[in-house]
């Protein structure tokens, strides 16, 4: 960057923030930060209960662990990975990226991001506060009816030995967390559809913002349905209703354990989706930049998110094969879920033809984006295998499950991720992640992943059922299993030198201009790490690829620092609020799980939720004589 | 970095012979999918078969154009990229592609799934009812019910009826059929035919709780003649229960011919392989464990709730080992 005489206002920096600050801050990029760091650290949690796991299962007949720890550690596991790392991992991506990307100044509704953030951290907090009361959720991530249905342990009332308070943490905790993601998915839309850049049409924008977009609608559509469920499950577990359990076998009395299936996975299924279309937004950005070519099909991708998008909410039943729907339904699903293969197959092939004929530079965010490529290849055979309801039959519920959803959830979605955090370090933080520690990491994870994952299909065949905290030595599993749990410790060595090259680059990490990639995306028009504003006027936009078609152009270097103060101006200023509505409802929640006395916690949360949505809404009614002005100003401008 | 396709050759033919052991070693687990034992099974894997050959040419073709790319392509060998945006002909010939493949897959899966869902008239019907967590099967035909080793005559066509008593559990023994769930309040059906007299192994396949893992069985199928011979046995009355087994019998039975209550009838204990779906071998030792305390081999279950440390003296324990392990049914 040219040095200019101009002393600009130093923008807050993940190094330069204060803790009110961060308390406080709407500003999306600090949020973006936020989500990425909490989530990383919900993902080394998870990832050191998988470790449990795998210790536990590297030999036959182990006692390392007792039955009911090991069905807790594989729930915690499962609901971390999904609700606390992947999908905020992908949200705070988005966060960040995705105003730049499009050159806004911001989210559309600022706050609701910061009420967003606040909740997924309550919620991840309520969940592991069971942890350490020690009732961790036990039931399963999938809770299914009528094991879940039941709070107490007295075996006389109901059979559901084991499930205490666990399962009210998960299913309160979750639904903390729907309500963050709703607030968030309603934002993207909105921040997508309404503050793009002037000439950014739909069929400009980054493949990484329409990934973004489907997966936004995909929340709207998917979490109703799992909300619903939960109340209803709740209200089972806490009000003594039938709608999912069939306790003393009253016929009377039969609610449908498989409604709960139905519902669960009519939200379970485009929640797949929702993890892996960003990460594949992720790599549709990183192929071209790194190859130096453009994306190859851009409509074919963008258009193949849309219909993955649609048709992933007609196959949620191939999770239920086994249930007896009957042959007839059973085929019905299994032809979406084939039919899914191919607008799938499709992104790979545009995937590997953008890198054909390119010139490809091998930097550790493009070598995760190519064993992305290459291991999803393989989760995607496997989904194929398991659409198959004859031979899912025989594979459902087995490790070969556990192998499938393993290449496309972490050999797909973790390795996007990777990916996407060698690549936009530098952006967020001024600073270019080390190379050197980046190879390690990338080479240590290929082989552990692989080493981890690749036996598990071979286990399901050889009839290894999921979920089993023990098995016999004559079942022929032994060797393989010793293998994963090996290949597991190399996968958490990878994590290890991740997060301490995060640490290290962040402070002594080589310095970053703007563009240290040479990417074209709009983001790495503005500095790295961009001002508060992100860029001091709307940059026209007329490609896709606006940094390289336009060269220095688009560079928003600001020179006037009376532009400077106004842009900053125009953010909105940063509220507390948001943070103490959230804590209220989460507090809410704690009585919920405990009633009788405990209820007077429910009322004490209400009345701060209720102290937070008056200031939230007190600060917002003096807004509309600010807007005023700016619309003053705007018609200024224009005329 | 690129090496010669002699070498190359030489390298696939290493990770070839490496993988050899590996699917040798298939087929003598007991419960690998890849050794059928009845007609549907066998349905099945030959589908699997079509599956895994379609499974390697594709993962061959679409890896192998991956690392070619990436390689022929990469900096030093390509220093300018060309700039092409996209080609709708390939497009289109990439999209028909894959719809073609998993159209042949979906119909093989239809003809298959055919096969195994049509029901064989004059079956012979036995109904799995899933507990947390052991398997209690009746013979409705016979009027007699066992529990943990489900016996079938070999060579006839068999349909189990899968009913659950508590929670959802799953149906599974991979030599003879895929699984099926056993749901409380519905029956679900599947059927097969085991050709040989053998057993084999199967498990709970749907998380149920605590556990799930301890939750085992075995299918015994033997010749008609002996297994009518077996039958005849079963419905004989047990030898007469010392006074200790009063309080066994508030949850069990030892007559084939009385449903089980609570806990698995205990007609034919003396001949099977296992204590607690699973949990310990049979053996005289083991039991007195068990009795002693239930709670210690398998957290959880049922009868721990009533057989504490203590409630049971040694004395009382050794003659109910000594009387269970005579009820033995051949």
């Amino acid at each position: 960057m040219a040095t200019t005489a101009v002393v600009l206002p130093k923008p807050a920096t993940p190094t330069t923030a204060g803790w009110r600050t961060w308390l406080t801050t709407v500003d999306h990029k600090l949020i973006g930060i936020q989500y990425l760091v909490t989530s990383i650290i919900f993902f080394i949690v998870g990832g050191l209960e998988a470790l449990l796991i795998r210790a536990q299962l590297g030999a036959p007949n182990n006692t390392l662990v007792s039955a009911d720890l090991y069905n807790q550690l594989f729930t915690m596991h499962g609901t971390t990975m999904v609700f606390l790392a992947i999908m905020p991992l992908n949200t705070g991506l988005a966060n960040y990226i995705v105003p730049l990307m499009i050159g806004a100044e911001d989210m559309a509704f600022p706050r609701l991001n910061a009420f967003g953030y606040w909740l997924f951290l309550f919620g991840g907090l309520f969940l592991y506060l069971s942890f350490f009361l020690g009732v961790a959720p036990n039931g399963g991530w999938f809770a299914y009816a009528p094991l879940n249905t039941c709070a107490d342990r007295t075996l006389t009332e109901c059979v559901s030995a084991g499930l205490g308070r666990g399962m009210d943490y998960w299913g309160l905790g979750l639904l903390i967390l729907g309500i963050s993601s709703l607030a968030g998915a309603i934002n993207f839309i909105v921040t997508i559809v309404k503050m793009r850049a002037p000439g950014m049409t739909f069929n400009r924008m980054p493949l990484f913002v329409w990934a973004t977009l489907v997966t936004s609608f995909l929340l709207l559509f998917a979490l109703p349905a799992i909300t619903v469920a939960i109340i209803m499950l709740m209200f089972d577990r806490i009000a003594g209703t039938h709608f999912f359990s069939s306790w003393g076998l009253n016929p009377q009395l039969y609610g449908d354990p498989l409604l709960w299936q139905h519902l669960f996975w009519f939200f379970g299924h485009p929640e797949v989706y929702i993890m892996i279309l960003p990460p594949f937004g992720i790599i549709s950005e990183i192929l071209p930049t790194y190859s130096r070519k453009p994306i190859f099909g851009y409509a074919f991708i963008a258009y193949s998110s849309v219909a993955i998008g649609f048709l992933g909410f007609t196959v949620w039943a191939h999770h239920m094969f086994a249930v007896g729907m009957g042959p007839l339904a059973n085929a019905a699903f299994a032809t979406t879920t084939m039919l899914i293969g191919v607008p799938t197959g499709v992104k790979i092939f545009n995937w590997i033809a953008t890198i054909w004929r390119g010139s490809v530079r091998f930097t550790t965010a493009m070598l995760f984006a190519i064993l992305f490529i290459a291991m999803f290849i393989i989760g995607g055979i496997s989904g194929v295998m398991l659409g198959s309801p004859p031979y899912d039959l025989q594979l459902t519920d087995t490790y070969f499950v556990v192998a499938h959803f393993h290449y496309v959830l972490f050999g797909g979605a973790m390795l996007g991720i990777f990916a996407a955090f060698y690549h936009w370090f530098p952006k967020m933080t001024g600073r270019i992640m080390s190379e050197r520690l980046g190879k390690w990491h990338f080479w240590i994870t290929a082989i552990g992943f692989n080493l981890t994952f690749l036996p598990m299909h071979l286990l399901g065949v050889l009839g290894m059922p999921r979920r089993i905290y023990t098995f016999d030595s004559e079942m022929g599993w032994n060797t393989w299993n010793l293998v994963q749990t090996i290949g597991s410790f190399l996968i958490a060595l990878g994590v290890l030198i991740f997060a301490w090259n995060l640490l290290v680059s962040l402070r002594r990490g080589e310095r970053a201009d703007a563009n240290p990639w040479d990417g074209g995306t709009l983001e790495w028009a503005t500095a790295s790490p961009p001002p508060p504003y992100n860029f001091l006027k709307h940059p026209v936009i007329k490609s896709r690829y606006p940094v390289w078609d336009m060269g220095s152009k688009v560079e928003t270097t600001p020179d006037d620092p009376a532009e400077v103060e106004r842009a900053l101006a125009h953010l909105p200023a940063p509220t507390i609020y948001p943070l103490i509505l959230a804590a209220g409802l989460t507090v809410m929640m704690i009585g919920i799980i405990y009633r009788g006395p405990w209820l007077a916690v429910t009322a004490l949360g209400l009345i701060v939720s209720i102290a937070g949505m008056y200031g939230w809404i007190r600060q917002i009614s003096i807004l509309p004589e600010e807007e005023e002005e700016e619309e003053e100003e705007l018609e200024e401008v224009t005329h | 970095m690129i090496m010669g396709r002699r070498a190359q050759l030489r390298l696939l033919a290493v990770a070839l012979l490496l993988l050899l052991p590996v699917l040798a070693a298939c087929g003598t687990e007991p419960q690998s999918i890849l050794d059928p034992k009845s007609n549907n099974a066998r349905e099945i894997h030959n589908l699997g078969k079509i599956f895994y050959w379609s499974a390697l040419a594709v993962f061959v073709l679409v890896e192998g154009a991956l690392v070619y790319t990436i390689i022929r392509y990469r900096q030093s060998k390509n220093p300018e990229p060309f700039h092409i945006h996209g080609n709708t002909k390939v497009e289109i010939a990439w999209t028909i592609a894959p719809a073609i493949l998993v159209a042949f897959l979906a119909i093989m899966t239809y003809s298959t799934q055919a096969k195994i869902t049509t029901f064989p008239e004059n079956p012979f019907v036995v109904r799995a009812i899933g507990h947390q967590w052991w398997w209690e099967f009746e013979y409705p035909e016979l009027g007699i019910s066992t529990a943990g080793d489900m016996y079938i005559p070999a060579g006839r066509d068999i349909k189990v009826e899968l009913q659950s008593k508590d929670v959802v559990h799953s149906f599974w023994v991979p030599k003879l059929m895929g699984k099926t769930d056993t749901l409380p309040g519905l029956t679900n059906y599947l059927w097969f035919n085991a050709e040989e007299p053998g057993e084999y192994y199967g498990q709970c396949a749907e998380f149920c709780g605590e556990q799930h893992a301890l939750m085992r069985f075995k299918v015994i199928a033997r010749p008609q003649a002996e297994f009518d011979a077996w039958a005849a046995a079963m419905k004989e009355p047990p030898p007469a229960p010392p006074q200790s087994a009063g309080l066994c019998l508030g949850c069990h039975t030892f007559d084939a011919t009385k449903p089980s209550t609570v806990g698995p009838n205990l007609r034919n204990f003396g001949s099977r392989a296992w204590i607690a779906a699973g949990a310990l071998e049979n053996t005289p030792e083991h039991l007195a464990a068990w009795l002693h305390n239930p709670e210690a081999v398998k957290p959880g279950n049922l009868m721990s709730t009533v057989v504490k440390p203590g409630v049971l003296t040694d004395a009382q324990i050794q003659e109910l080992v000594t009387y269970l392990e005579r009820l033995k049914v051949e």
